[in-house]
């Protein structure tokens, strides 16, 4: 399918009015648009919801996950779709100590088998990995270190980022996983009584821990295995605070048989948290529950003004190609501006192309006459246009990082007589980009415009 | 991207089948060419190529392209919309739309329901 407008989503869950799904593009935050759900039973039967953007964050491979809010006045029916997270998240404010930690520690906003979120006091790139200690306050004490990958950040303001963690699957941190989702089963189940700590102590990672020393008498000095300054006061060892006993030495992690691993559930990493509050998505294969976006109502192209609210600015020739051009074509450029200036309206402005985007910059790049403009674009992608045989290039800001609201391409203009040399040379056209009060901020005429590849 | 391209090109030819690209039909193109999701760096080139001269070539293969019934017929309204744009629609304009029409499998009496619904 080319997916001509009709961006389409693969829908996660609908639970009371919360909508969670995948879509291929972003969007902003408080955006509103309706989205049309397929409804697995009765097959084709479809239902149009309209959504407002409460969030929008990067999801499993390229995908974004998109949280809205159903606004209609019927709430639509809770539905599950493609599951994001293996393991149920619950509500838990758990201190997580690691050196990878933008302040080394952090308390999680929710925490399940598969991973926490947290909010964080910088930015964490997706794909760390980080050697955590979590440090329970019920029961008092009880630690366990594990090893998560940060699946997803996003910024909230202020230098607060929410933080999304996967916890690594691994066998050496098997058992504490094991011993992780008891807890969280327990809490989940109980309010009153207290959570009895297992009393077969999950074993340090061999690899973080090669010269550890048995549990009961020595913890690892942290310098010496490298493992991060698990900070509580005690430490987060095995035999700290209100752990009953080591019973003999810890089980070779690596020893761990498939089928074990199985039964404790090891399906794969928790790799997308979901939204607080949702429920657990089991693993049911994905059902076939499409999502489509449909495109804006097809008369809202027909109801904008025809007329480019733009007036064009007066053009003053570039020094570059201006000092070249003949001294005849300058005379007659000259008398053209002056017309120009007496009645702007007659210039072409050309055909107009809107885009919204900041004008990052501009330069001469090298000896080839050759002109780049770098433009920033919604989604703060960087987008290079080059515009080869440039003949003139007019800066008319100061500043850079300009909002932009479109440019116009004209082929005949003031600047363009202005800067042809000779008769019979390759058409030129003129770029003028304009800001977002419509003043032209950026001239540039040459005879063609292409991406920039890099 | 090339399929999208390929679409956004038969716009192209249907704009300037009557010899002209006018202003509503740059503005048009150049909206529909942002709600086709083509990245900016594409679009802009793509756009000042596509609005300063004809294309070059005829699309013959829109169906190919478009093998989603309602991609076609989201296609096909707007090929429509395109069309009745400007004033009056010239003789050349309804032949390329015509075309376009039959490429994507588009009857004549769709084509006008289409036409009431746009215009």
């Amino acid at each position: 399918m080319l997916g001509f407008l009709k961006p389409r989503g693969e829908l996660v869950e609908i639970s009371g009015r919360t909508v969670v799904f995948l879509s291929a593009k972003p969007y902003k935050m408080d955006q509103r648009f309706e989205v049309r759900l397929g409804l697995p039973d009765p097959p084709g039967q479809t239902i149009t919801v309209a959504i407002r953007v409460l969030s929008c964050r990067p999801g499993p491979e390229t995908f974004f996950v998109v949280v809205g809010i159903a606004e209609g006045r019927r709430e639509p029916p809770n539905l599950k779709g493609y599951p994001l997270r293996n393991y149920a998240r619950s509500r838990h404010r758990v201190t997580v100590k690691s050196e990878g930690l933008p302040s080394y520690r952090a308390v999680t906003r929710d925490l399940g088998r598969g991973g926490f979120g947290a909010e964080l006091d910088g930015e964490l790139p997706e794909g760390k990995l980080l050697l955590v200690n979590l440090e329970f306050d019920e029961p008092l004490g009880w630690t366990l270190d594990l090893k998560a990958r940060v699946a997803w950040s996003q910024w909230k303001g202020q230098n607060r980022y929410d933080t999304g963690f996967a916890f690594v699957e691994e066998p050496a941190y098997a058992l504490a996983l094991e011993q992780l989702g008891a807890w969280c089963d327990h809490m989940a189940k109980h309010e009153i009584v207290p959570f009895k700590p297992p009393d077969r102590l999950p074993p340090r990672p061999l690899k973080e821990l090669p010269n550890q020393l048995p549990q009961t008498h020595q913890t690892p000095p942290a310098a010496a295995t490298g493992h991060p300054p698990f900070g509580s006061p005690s430490g987060p060892n095995y035999s700290s605070g209100s752990f009953p006993a080591v019973g003999g030495a810890p089980p070779d992690p690596y020893t761990l048989q498939e089928a074990q691993r199985a039964a404790l559930g090891f399906s794969g990493m928790d790799d997308d948290p979901t939204p607080l509050g949702l429920p657990t998505l089991v693993q049911p294969p994905p059902r076939p529950t499409s999502l489509k976006l449909p495109d804006l109502p097809q008369t809202i192209a027909l109801e904008r003004p025809s007329a480019f609210p733009i007036q064009p600015a007066p053009t003053t020739p570039a020094a570059k190609a201006s000092t070249s051009a003949p001294p005849g074509k300058q005379e007659a450029a000259s008398e053209a501006s002056a017309a120009v200036a007496s009645s702007p309206s007659e210039e072409d402005v050309g055909v107009r192309i809107h885009f919204e985007a900041s004008l990052r910059g501009w330069a001469w790049e090298g000896a080839d006459d050759t002109v780049s403009v770098v433009l920033e674009d919604v989604h703060g992608t960087d987008h290079w246009l080059e515009f080869p045989g440039c003949r003139g290039l007019a800066g008319r800001c100061r500043q850079r990082e300009i909002r932009l609201l479109g440019m116009a391409v004209a082929q005949n203009s003031t600047m363009i007589d202005e800067l042809v040399r000779h008769e019979g040379e390759s058409p030129l056209l003129h770029f003028r980009f304009y800001d977002d009060h419509q003043r032209v901020v950026l001239d540039v005429v040459a005879p063609e415009c292409r991406e920039q590849a890099r | 991207m090339d399929g999208k391209v390929a679409v956004l090109q038969a716009f192209f030819e249907l704009a300037w089948a009557d010899g002209t690209m006018s202003a509503k039909e740059a503005e048009f193109l150049s909206h529909l060419a942002g709600e086709m999701d083509i990245s900016l760096g594409e679009r802009i080139p793509l756009l000042v190529r596509g609005l300063t001269a004809p294309p070059d070539s005829r699309t013959t293969n829109l169906g190919e392209l478009l093998t989603d019934d309602e991609e076609r017929y989201q296609v096909a309204e707007r090929l429509v919309a395109l069309c009745f744009l400007t004033p009056e629609l010239s003789f050349k304009q309804t032949q390329t739309l015509a075309s376009l029409a039959l490429q994507l499998n588009i009857r004549a009496e769709e084509l006008e329901e289409m036409r009431l619904r746009v215009c």
